[in-house]
């Protein structure tokens, strides 16, 4: 079983931009690019988090997504931001995401979030966790989640949690490593991701025996080929091989 | 020269991914859930993503179920993806008992331990050789003492998952070729040179 290197893009307002801590954003430019040279450069796997349709509520950006779609991309890829519903989340799947990652509704309305894993099934399901210096958080309301272990009971459980260090979004190489022991216990597979650039941390995070992925957003743009370039030193068997055009 | 394929139509499936491949394939590809369609197809597709029972409560709803089974049995090329190979086995277990098209010996399981296959494998052939590695996404898998009919499996430490299945005209893959970058393209490619 291969550990993956997840490369992520975030958008607002339909463009793709650099997230500081969810306070602060930097323009990079079009979905359509991003996806293009991601899905050429052979990557793992593509997250697509829309914050604008997260943090208004909102309906996922399906003018977008159709966009998405017309490219030819072969690479397996994420969606979030405003799944609220099974209908909605089918109609993803039709337009070519293959996973959809859900927090809000997990919380704001577990019925769904259950008909949703029933219907599509744990494997195209992700939950993606807020944490802030090794607590979980309701995003929208602030507040803190202690009974995380009876919410996700196990008919519950998604393949994989995004574990998201929103402290450290941004940042270079300052993953919270406590954030991994609020989430050990729990049965799904971890994908971490925020403040991950550093390799010596990519490495320990990687070697941890409960992840399954780490995923890189920002960092990916500050060099050409530097998805490749990360793989490379990492120099990890658990890895698939960087993959060059 | 262009093939006609299409994709049986069940609901909540990567239909958006498959038709661009085959696309790129330059054949001529499309989603139905009409039996006239499918019937004269060159090759049916079993798309993947959903849960056993969704699917098949589908088929049976649209009154296809058992047009499609004789159309297979009858000599259609047939490939299934992911829970679209599931599906031809005899049954599953997966959210409650549910019996499939019973076209390929075995049953549908989960994977011990409430573990869920995501990511890339390396998938090997009967002669233990590399035969690519692919895009897997799956919680069940196809339980099958018919060895014959696996051409290639992944190993993982704790179990051994069937990856491609063959049985006269029906191919299944448990991993998703048009997400598998290039080594999925090359197995589309040589599959439509055979049909």
């Amino acid at each position: 079983m291969r550990k993956r290197l997840i490369a992520g893009i975030t958008i607002k307002d339909n463009l793709v931009v650099q997230s500081i801590s969810y306070n602060k954003y930097l323009p990079l430019g079009k979905v359509e690019y991003f996806i293009k040279n991601l899905n050429r450069w052979s990557v793992d796997e593509i997250l697509i988090r829309d914050i604008d349709a997260y943090r208004k509520k909102g309906e996922p950006n399906i003018k977008l997504i159709e966009k998405i779609k017309k490219i030819s991309c072969e690479t397996p890829i994420i969606y979030g931001g405003g799944i609220s519903n099974f209908k909605l989340a089918s109609l993803l799947f039709n337009y070519g995401i293959d996973r959809i990652l859900i927090e809000n509704l997990f919380y704001e309305n577990p019925n769904q979030y259950e008909i949703i894993l029933n219907k599509i099934g744990a494997q195209s399901i992700i939950l993606s966790l807020s944490i802030k210096n090794g607590e979980i958080i309701n995003y929208i309301n602030k507040h803190i989640i202690k009974n995380i272990f009876t919410l996700l009971k196990d008919n519950l459980n998604p393949s994989e949690i995004l574990v998201n260090d929103i402290t450290n979004d941004g940042s270079y190489g300052k993953f919270n490593d406590k954030n991994l022991i609020c989430v050990n216990k729990l049965k799904p597979k971890i994908i971490c991701h925020g403040g991950l650039t550093n390799i010596k941390t990519l490495k320990k995070i990687l070697n941890n025996k409960n992840v399954s992925a780490v995923c890189i957003s920002n960092y990916l743009n500050f060099k050409e080929h530097q998805y490749q370039t990360i793989k490379n030193n990492l120099n990890l068997n658990t890895l698939r091989r960087e993959i060059y055009e | 020269m262009s093939k006609k394929i299409r994709i049986l139509g069940y609901g909540s499936a990567n239909y958006g991914s498959i038709i661009n491949i085959f696309r790129k394939l330059d054949q001529d590809i499309d989603v139905t859930e009409n039996y006239k369609d499918i019937k004269d197809c060159d090759l049916l597709i079993l798309p993947g993503v959903g849960t056993f029972p969704k699917a098949i409560n589908f088929l049976k709803k649209k009154k296809i179920f058992e047009k499609i089974r004789e159309n297979i049995i009858s000599g259609q090329p047939t490939l299934g993806i992911c829970l679209g190979m599931q599906l031809l086995s005899n049954s599953s277990t997966e959210l409650g008992y549910t019996k499939g098209l019973n076209l390929i010996s075995g049953s549908v399981k989960k994977i011990p331990n409430n573990f869920s296959n995501i990511g890339w494998n390396d998938v090997f052939n009967k002669n233990k050789r590399k035969f690519g590695c692919f895009y897997f996404q799956h919680s069940y898998y196809l339980d099958t003492k018919n060895e014959r009919m696996v051409n290639a499996y992944f190993q993982s430490d704790r179990f051994r998952i069937p990856a491609v299945i063959r049985k006269k005209n029906i191919i299944g893959f448990q991993f998703h070729p048009e997400k598998s970058q290039k080594d999925g393209y090359n197995i589309l490619n040589s599959l439509i040179k055979e049909i």
